[in-house]
């Protein structure tokens, strides 16, 4: 997504979870695409918005979860070893 | 007229939302006043368990205030990364959104005041402190 990384890059987060947990086999992440109706979701509520706005993107269950969960089975995934 | 304490002070922070700047930023920087100001903030959050909702704490040195709507609840784990990415921007700190110790130096009424700021960030425990230290260098 074209927002700003105002709380790190995935990569950063890569790592350093990878650093709490170093028996789970390393840093990865997991690139998804995902819809923009779903986007939508997320974006008509303010919080969500502003947590993006900051580049932290929130799926939960009250909000974009559901949508999420439905749609993962035919969202493109990749997983990127770093 | 009532005066509130700064812990219900920090936690009206929470619900605001400034129209013309990040609502994050903005909000770190209001905390980060407020402690300059007062000496001393915390807030975590509190884990529900049964019938007890999961709640968003605030302290002062003297007062502690909980409030339970899910929206200021959803946006302290992303403030507290915030105040991670700040530091790292501000004075080097090393990046860690998931916990450590930072500091901040703010101007306040002319004079340069060190915040050291406190935080952990997990699925866990989500804690952030705010003290008031010395004058900045």
């Amino acid at each position: 997504m074209d927002r700003p990384l105002g709380v790190g890059t995935p990569e950063q987060y890569a790592r350093l979870k990878s650093a709490n947990f170093p028996a789970e086999g390393g840093p990865a992440i997991i690139e998804i695409e995902v819809p923009p109706d779903i986007i939508a979701v997320l974006e008509a509520d303010p919080d969500s918005r502003d947590s993006m706005d900051s580049g932290d993107t929130l799926f939960d269950p009250r909000v974009g979860m559901p949508e999420l969960l439905a749609a993962w089975p035919n969202l493109i995934k990749r997983v990127i070893r770093i | 007229m009532t005066t509130l304490t700064v812990a219900e002070r920090a936690m009206e922070l929470f619900g605001q939302r400034p129209t013309s700047e990040n609502r994050i930023d903005w909000l770190a920087n209001q905390l980060l006043d407020l402690a300059a100001e007062s000496h001393f903030i915390s807030c975590r959050i509190v884990p529900g368990e049964g019938e007890i909702a999961t709640t968003l704490e605030c302290r002062d040195s003297g007062h502690a205030v909980g409030l339970k709507d899910v929206g200021p609840l959803r946006l302290f784990r992303t403030l507290l990364a915030r105040f991670a990415k700040m530091a790292e921007e501000e004075n080097g700190t090393q990046f860690n959104p998931y916990g450590g110790q930072l500091h901040f130096n703010r101007p306040i009424s002319g004079a340069p005041v060190r915040l050291n700021v406190e935080f952990a960030n997990t699925k866990e425990i989500q804690y952030l402190a705010i003290v008031k230290a010395t004058r900045a260098a």
